[in-house]
């Protein structure tokens, strides 16, 4: 996991994100406990209120659950919760695109034109 | 228990404290005691008092508390249940110790007051005496406790007030018992105090030597060097305790002895013997890995300890004689055998210590001929002041050819030139006692202080230190009644003299030479007098006219003040050399520092 | 706002001191966390942990340990002093004392001191290894080290650190921070700080709860990530510095712009201007707020 201080985005949200993805793309299997809090923090070198912060919104989120005296477990994802939680991830992904291309003044059929490119490329 | 009971370890290095209030209490005392003496009974009494007072609410606040008092701190203690216990049980202790304390404190205001209220009439029997007592008692505990408690903040005001008053009644309650016993006017006061003191003396010195010398010793750092001015605190402190304290310590024996008309000269003795002893003790106990003559340096303790039970004792066993026409105590004729022996056991030392060990102790005998030379020119200067004497005198009294005529008259007089050998012969026997003064003064503080102050404010310092030192000899052996004045005469010979040994001993860099100024300067007065005896020093009328002169006379030692080796860097580069002590050069290394430094001195 | 237990709760402490008075109507230390206590030099940082370790008893009011023991049984029961660690200023250790001695006395006072990890400790924190010297001639810093090694090598549930960071040189403060978090974790949720700090910046990546002390009260307190959201930094165009002026809790401006923290529910009132919005640092937050009370008590 690759924490950063500097990026801006929080750093719960960055924990938060890198369990998200791993969760969803099924790195971490159903069942399986999360490292404690306080490990955690230890092991980031960051306060135990930004780990649990963290946790509470994947709990929030409905990936994992608050077991009593034990952490928190991941739940089991659904496809469909899979496939929403995606898109979402698509769509913040395009609209940073768009802001950028705002900013380089790039016409809507320009930026269409740019993604259709990359997508024969990868396929490729 | 038994592991609470281990717990105590932790307070053990603080009991040196507790000691050195004692000690503090009875110099106190000794104060007073002088003050008494000096300013009569009434106002005597008040002095007496006050200083008490101010030196126990000092101790108590400043020093007790320090150690159980305070509220805060001892974080490590009070934060274990079983640290609270020690500290509760030190907080116990220390009352303890502080009724103790209360009880002599009491006891001496009782004695000492009891003769004047009963000249005054204001007691006529014992249970006036016990009234009274009490009543001395409980207003400096009340005046004590009040303060205590404010500082105290741990108990309940109550709580604290509660104990003390208890203290003050089981306290007066002994205190006024003692004081009964001692109503029956058979018992002369003197000799019950006296031996309160030496009781106490006795307690002190077991206790210091027993439980603080050892925690002492050890904590001596191990030092790979010897360099004369080193300042460490502890060495200083135990310099300073033993030149000065042991000074202090015997002021009040003196004056008894002086009241009771005994001989004092063995005191005199004793007294030159303190400031070796101080460094002696502080050398053997420090440089461990340096080699230091082992002889040489016990035999100045040991000298210095003899000497000292000596002149204690000859106040409580004033056993006289005469000799060569003057009354004396035997037990100061012992003090000068022990003193012969001391010197030949000293050259025997020193010879057998070997170049190395006389190197690092400073005993070796430098720059020969310039030595011999600096010590002629002080002779020449030394008479050379007593003709300015002379003659200021003759131009006081309008007979100054009269004044010359008496001058020459010292050197012509058979008596006087018949003391020449006398005086040679004694050098050898009797050098110890003075290698005693400035082995300490010269060799040791000397340094320190020009470290400190620089060369020549360095120097003047230490001759004023080193005069108020003689202050129990100037009020009762040197001077009679005149005191203050014979004081003030002996601040302003030793700054004098300081003046010039000081640039001797830096010119020469050899101790020996203010060894023997220090021996002519003394002995000479009996050449000036024609008195073998030590009756020329004794029981001098200083009038505050002759200071004046003696300054004009001690302008000859003055004039080295304006030496250019009084000038230039605090610390005296010779005395680095001596040691050997290469000196550190941040960028290159070490380096030597003796070159040219032979030339240069 | 996050719940939480207690692990110190104290109400009505009362501590007067000349001119200075301490004055805390209600506290509270959350349990499992580490939680830092902010001030300036003479706030009533270190009063007010002595209060609460009873190095000190000269208060008034009333405390409560781990849920259970009262200050009372804080003095009579030995379990709760020996559940809580305490470091701190002035006499900690008695001057005379070596570093061996010192060892020794804390295996004596402490049934559950670890000598073993005590030592390890030592190591770890790179503390001279010199036996025979005295404590009170080690540097600030190595004293230090050495209370620290000295309260982590016991058994204890609860840490009172007094401005642990203060003498250690940044290197070491990363080896602090790595403690506490290694003592919070190792008895998940049930094991406390509380520590002083006055630069509180050197200490933010390990602090969960922030009491923020001044004159003796507190003037702040929550939990870290709670306080982010609740203060924004504002950053704005020097034109709308007079707009902004009255919502904004400390503001530095120049030539360009300004720049202020204020409360995240204020700022619609600043609707209309073009602000840049901020997530503050723990720094940011206490400069402010200090600030803030400063112009309010009229010191400069």
């Amino acid at each position: 996991m690759i924490i950063s201080q500097m990026s801006g985005v929080p750093i719960y949200q960055q924990i938060a994100d890198n369990f998200r993805t791993d969760i969803l793309e099924g790195k971490i299997a159903e069942g399986t406990y999360l490292p404690s809090i306080r490990s955690l923090a230890r092991d980031l070198k960051i306060s135990v209120i930004t780990t649990m912060k963290a946790y509470e919104i994947l709990e929030q989120e409905g990936l994992i659950t608050a077991v009593q005296g034990k952490g928190y477990a991941v739940n089991a994802q659904d496809g469909n919760m899979l496939r929403e939680q995606h898109m979402r991830k698509v769509e913040e992904g395009l609209l940073q695109a768009i802001a950028s291309a705002r900013i380089a003044g790039l016409s809507q059929s320009e930026l269409i034109e740019t993604l259709k490119l990359l997508m024969t490329l990868q396929e490729e | 228990m038994g592991e609470l009971f281990g717990i105590y370890k932790v307070f053990t290095p603080q009991k040196y404290r507790i000691f050195a209030v004692y000690l503090g209490t009875i110099l106190m005392m000794a104060v007073a005691l002088l003050n008494n003496i000096l300013y009569g009974k009434g106002i005597g009494l008040i002095v007496t008092a006050v200083l008490l007072l101010a030196a126990d609410v000092y101790l108590d606040l400043f020093v007790f508390q320090g150690i159980f008092g305070k509220n805060f701190g001892f974080g490590l203690l009070r934060n274990s249940d079983r640290g609270l216990k020690v500290i509760k049980k030190g907080v116990l202790a220390d009352r303890l110790r502080s009724l103790f304390q209360h009880m002599i404190v009491m006891m001496f205001t009782g004695f000492m007051s009891r003769d004047y209220f009963i000249e005054q009439g204001y007691i006529e029997g014992p249970a006036d005496l016990i009234l009274m007592i009490l009543t001395i008692g409980m207003t400096e505990y009340v005046f004590n406790t009040l303060i205590l408690n404010i500082s105290r903040r741990h108990e309940t005001f109550f709580e604290g007030f509660l104990l003390d008053m208890l203290y003050i009644l089981a306290g007066s309650a002994v205190v006024a018992g003692v004081g009964f016993l001692f109503m029956n006017e058979s018992v002369p006061a003197p000799y019950p105090m006296l031996a309160v003191m030496g009781f106490l003396t006795i307690i002190v010195t077991y206790a210091m030597v027993e439980r603080v010398g050892r925690r002492y010793i050890n904590s001596f750092e191990i030092s790979e060097k010897n360099i004369p001015g080193d300042d460490s605190g502890r060495r200083m402190w135990l310099f300073i305790l033993i030149a000065f304290g042991l000074d202090a310590l015997m002021i009040p024996a003196m004056y008894i002895g002086k009241s009771n008309g005994t001989d004092l000269t063995a005191f005199m003795v004793a007294q030159m013997m303190y400031p070796a002893c101080g460094v002696a003790l502080g050398g053997l106990l420090s440089y461990r890995r340096v080699r230091l003559p082992k002889i040489a340096y016990w035999t100045i303790i040991t000298t210095g300890l003899i000497t000292l039970i000596l002149a204690a004792s000859s106040v409580m066993l004033p056993l006289e004689f005469e000799m060569a026409g003057t009354t004396t105590t035997i037990l100061y004729y012992i003090s000068n055998f022990v003193i012969m022996i001391a010197s030949v056991l000293m050259i025997v030392g020193l010879c057998v210590a070997g170049k190395e060990k006389r190197e690092n102790a400073g005993f070796r005998f430098r720059n020969p001929g310039r030595s011999l030379l600096i010590t002629a020119l002080f002779i020449v200067l030394y008479f050379a002041r007593v003709f300015i004497l002379c003659i200021a005198d003759g131009l006081i009294n309008d007979s100054v050819a009269e004044a010359v005529r008496d001058f020459v008259n010292i050197f012509s007089s058979g008596s006087s030139v018949q003391l020449i050998p006398a005086i040679v012969i004694n050098l050898p026997l009797t050098f110890v006692m003075f290698l005693g003064e400035e082995y300490g003064w010269r060799y040791y503080l000397q340094p320190i202080m020009q470290k400190k102050l620089g060369r020549l404010p360095g120097v003047i310092l230490l001759g004023i230190l080193w005069g108020i030192w003689h202050v129990g000899a100037d009020f009762t052996y040197y001077s009679d009644g005149t005191g203050v004045q014979m004081l003030l005469a002996q601040i302003v010979t030793c700054v004098s003299l300081g003046i010039f040994f000081g640039y001797a001993y830096m010119k020469t860099d050899n101790i020996w030479v203010p060894v023997m100024m220090h021996f002519f300067n003394n002995n000479l007065i009996m050449f000036l007098s024609g008195d073998a005896s030590v009756n020329a020093m004794q029981g001098n009328v200083v009038s505050w006219t002759d200071i004046p002169l003696m300054v004009i006379g001690a302008a000859v030692f003055w004039l080295f003040a304006f030496a250019s080796i009084m000038r230039g860097e605090k610390e005296c580069p010779l005395y680095m050399r001596k040691a050997g002590v290469a000196e550190v050069d941040t960028i290159n290394g070490t380096k030597a520092v003796a070159d040219g430094m032979g030339e240069a001195v | 706002m996050m719940e939480f237990n207690s692990v110190i709760h104290g109400e009505n402490i009362l501590k007067k001191y000349g001119k200075f008075r301490l004055d805390i109507p209600e506290l509270d230390v959350p349990r499992g966390f580490a939680t830092a206590l902010i001030g300036e030099n003479g706030a009533g940082k270190s009063t007010l942990l002595d209060i609460i370790a009873g190095i000190r008893l000269d208060y008034k009011g009333s405390l409560r340990f781990f849920d259970r023991y009262d200050d009372k049984d804080r003095e009579n029961d030995p379990a709760v002093k020996n559940a809580i660690g305490y470091e701190g200023t002035g006499n900690y250790f008695l001057p005379m004392w070596t570093v061996k001695q010192g060892r020794e006395i804390q295996k004596l006072l402490f049934d559950s001191f670890d000598e073993d990890k005590y030592i390890e400790m030592c190591r770890y924190l790179a503390v001279p290894d010199e036996d025979n010297k005295k404590i009170s001639d080690l540097s600030d810093g190595n004293q230090m080290k050495l209370k620290l090694a000295g309260v982590l090598a016991r058994d204890t549930e609860l840490l009172l650190l007094d401005e642990p960071a203060s003498p250690l040189d940044p290197l070491m403060r990363d080896k602090l921070c790595d403690m506490i978090r290694e003592y919070l974790q190792s008895d998940e949720g049930n094991k406390s700080v509380l520590f002083s700090t006055h630069n509180i910046a050197d200490m933010e990546a390990v602090t969960d709860y922030m009491i923020l002390v001044e004159n003796g009260r507190i003037v702040e307190q929550g939990f870290v990530e709670d306080l982010k959201e609740k203060y924004v930094v504002v950053k704005g165009e020097k034109a709308d510095e007079e707009f902004a002026e009255k919502v904004l809790y400390s503001k530095s401006s120049n030539a360009y712009g300004f720049e202020g923290l204020c409360l995240a529910e204020r700022l619609d009132e600043l609707a209309g201007i073009n602000v840049k919005v901020e997530i503050p640092s723990l720094s940011q937050i206490c400069v402010a707020i200090m600030k803030q009370n400063s112009a309010l008590y009229g010191i400069r």
